[in-house]
């Protein structure tokens, strides 16, 4: 259920991204300061471990394989928050390094998956679970239902997700820009699929891996949603969610010294400076009026009631130009095409700049030393 | 990396003949081939999961290959790269004009034969996934019963509209303008989005995008989880294949499909104690390598004026795209 690229618009991208951004701010609030240190190596292999699962091929009794994502699994162990960072990374690097999944549709895939999917899952264990000493077989059972309303939940809100892309963003026409089904088609495909194989495998996986390691390592259930190692004792037991140990090293509250920053203004500063105006100029053209001193013949004529005789033979000068008023012809209709006009006009200018750069740092590097780099040329 | 020979025989049931030790059932069952459960298809998918596994870690030392290759985008720093990638991305998804997004399509496979990368495996991959994700999917969509809409060629005219149970279908089936349009557009920008991310992220060396997404106002916390999960995946896909190796090594006979899934069940459970032993023995051993909580990198990347010139074309680019998309000159 990773969701590819090319399935939902960019505006939906964005706003499942911010929620799962949001989420993820959450959880690192939620782990405590000064467990911080301890948390990386925990959640990096919490990770990797979320990665093996989404990989494993489970036999389905057809005789094909089917994936589970581990989700509602990785939120009873280690608790929701910690499972949402694990997920999330597994996914990251899925989708960086295995194309498996859209980089920008990763906030979307996100959220199904590590926040939803585990959230939904824990919820429904622990209120399964809540008499004080739940048995064996109830909290297995107890796995299985969440894992399997979990998958169901996330695999919904996609469908959702697809379903409202046609409505939301077309052409005029009506030529569905993105995921052409609409909610009565993308929902109950999606529900389908998961309430019939993903559900069943998900529910199995989550069932049988809390069945195994209540009976192997018992201990990691005593103290609830923590990821916590059975041989390192902990006097107290740990907020929800923190789900790491306290035992700390008298190293790790050393500050790292804050590095003073050089107020010297640089030369890429300066340079980065004059290319962010340069991207703001197409602004200009919300502006009425023209700058100071810039006028050209009609705006003098307008302004003072006629051309001075030496301007107007000047303007004359300057006829052949390739972008007349930084603009292309016959593009003034609308706003667009103006900016587009613009935006050219700089691209093309930009390019011509660069080009010189480099033709003049490739002769000033044969000149002087051969194996000098210079400055244009100069990689990492 | 290749799977042993010995491995590589899938779904046939194997002789089982050299075991005469082996019960009754076992022997019988997988020999004569007519039973449901033979054993060369119940432990069929331990082989899949080994050739994924090492189809895993070839694609990783493929990426590390073509990231030391010498060429136009291995050039070009990482943080231009990923900036790149952002761009076009966004881009390719959000202008609806078909001839632009085939426009990056071209230009970057362009850019991906002056990297060094081969056109016709690229090519390949893509359109696997096009064909998988894409075409597959938006198939019935193209059709009038599905997504209705004015008909571009008439497949079938019934005499009166078709009801199958529930379901209530128009009497003509067609297919679509709009389906056709939608569906070319739809694949289209699936396959530039995976090309685009193929080309920048198999040019660039893993650990250098992750360092990267430093700059990109992600928290530390995540960016060193990701570097050290990235390690960590590996070790975890090994231990993975020993123990499936070993597995399929002593796999003789049928069993239920039960008793593969407790097998997976244990698998992933043991692989799970392992995993909260090693985090804890990795963060004893970053302590003593005088880890204080604060990640610091190796190396540093320097801004060159060239690399703010291919900044500024990047921006700019993306910029006029957009407008030449909203201006609806086409």
């Amino acid at each position: 259920m990773h969701i590819p690229d090319g399935y939902l618009s960019p505006q939906t991208d964005a706003v499942l991204g911010l929620a799962s951004a949001l989420a993820a701010v959450g959880a690192i609030r939620k782990t405590n300061e000064s467990l911080k240190t301890k948390l990386v190596p925990m959640l990096a292999l919490g990770s990797a471990f979320s990665f093996t699962i989404m990989m494993f091929n489970i036999p389905v009794p057809d005789g094909t394989t089917a994936h589970a994502t581990g989700g509602a699994l990785l939120a009873i162990l280690l608790g929701p928050w910690s499972a949402m960072i694990s997920i999330s990374v597994a996914l990251a690097i899925q989708a960086f390094f295995f194309g498996d999944g859209g980089i920008l549709a990763l906030g979307a895939n996100i959220f199904n998956l590590a926040v939803v999917l585990p959230f939904v899952s824990y919820g429904i264990y622990r209120l399964l679970t809540l008499n004080r000493h739940p048995s064996s077989s109830r909290r297995t059972i107890a796995a299985g239902i969440a894992g399997y309303i979990g998958i169901n939940v996330s695999a919904l809100l996609a469908g959702i997700e697809f379903g409202l892309q046609p409505v939301l963003f077309h052409t005029a026409a009506g030529v569905p820009l993105y995921s052409p089904y609409g909610l009565n088609i993308a929902v109950p495909a999606m529900a389908f699929a998961h309430l019939t194989i993903a559900g069943p495998v998900e529910a199995l996986v989550t069932g049988l891996v809390t069945s195994y390691l209540l009976r192997s390592n018992p201990t990691l259930f005593q103290t609830p949603n923590q990821f916590s190692v059975p041989r390192d004792h902990h006097p107290q037991p740990l907020e929800q969610g923190q789900g790491l140990g306290q035992a700390q090293s008298p190293f790790l509250h050393s500050p790292d010294p804050a590095q003073a920053k050089s107020s010297k203004i640089s030369r890429k500063k300066l340079a980065f400076g004059i290319m962010f105006l340069a991207l703001l100029s197409p602004l200009g053209l919300l502006a009425k009026g023209t700058a100071w001193g810039e006028w050209g013949a009609e705006e003098i004529q307008s302004q003072i009631g006629y051309v001075p005789q030496g301007f107007a033979q000047f303007s004359e000068f300057w006829q052949h130009t390739l972008f007349k008023d930084y603009s292309l012809a016959g593009f003034g209709n609308s706003f667009w095409q103006e900016s587009l006009g613009y935006l050219l006009s700089a691209l093309v200018g930009l390019i011509m700049i660069g080009g010189i750069g480099l033709i003049v740092s490739r002769i000033l590097s044969r000149s002087e030393e051969r194996h000098e780099p210079t400055d244009l040329a100069s990689r990492n | 990396m290749n799977l042993p020979t010995w491995l590589q025989e899938t779904d046939s049931p194997r002789d089982l003949s050299a075991f005469p030790d082996l019960p009754a059932r076992s022997v019988s069952r997988s020999s004569s081939g007519t039973q449901k459960r033979s054993s060369g298809k119940a432990s069929s998918w331990i082989t899949k999961n080994l050739l994924e596994i090492s189809q895993l870690l070839q694609a990783g030392l493929f990426a590390e290959e073509v990231a030391l290759k010498k060429g136009f985008l291995q050039s070009l720093n990482p943080r231009i790269k990923l900036l790149a990638l952002f761009c076009f991305l966004f881009i390719v998804n959000f202008v609806h004009h078909l001839s632009l997004i085939l426009a990056v399509f071209l230009f970057f496979l362009g850019v991906a034969k002056k990297s060094g990368l081969s056109l016709k495996s690229l090519l390949q991959r893509v359109s696997l996934i096009v064909f998988l994700f894409g075409g597959l999917p938006i198939f019935p969509s193209l059709f009038s019963w599905v997504r209705s809409g004015t008909p571009l060629m008439i497949l079938y005219k019934f005499s009166v509209p078709v009801e199958w149970g529930p379901f209530h279908f128009p009497a003509t089936l067609a297919i679509t303008q709009e389906g056709l349009r939608s569906a070319l557009l739809f694949m289209t920008r699936l396959g530039t989005s995976v090309t685009l991310v193929a080309v920048l992220t198999l040019t660039t060396r893993w650990y250098e995008l992750l360092s990267v997404l430093r700059s990109f106002l992600i928290p530390k916390i995540f960016v060193m989880t990701l570097e050290m999960t990235y390690r960590y995946i590996h070790v975890f896909i090994l231990s993975m294949e020993e123990l499936l190796l070993a597995r399929k090594a002593r796999d003789a006979g049928a069993l239920r499909t039960k008793e593969h899934h407790l097998f997976i069940a244990s698998a992933l459970g043991s692989l799970f104690s392992k995993t909260l032993t090693l985090s804890e023995e990795v963060y004893f051993s970053m302590l003593a390598r005088g880890y204080t909580g604060e990640p610091r990198t190796a190396r540093s990347f320097r801004f060159s004026l060239w690399d703010l010139f291919i900044m500024a074309v990047i921006i700019l680019t993306s910029l006029t795209l957009i407008a030449a998309d909203q201006a609806n000159l086409f």
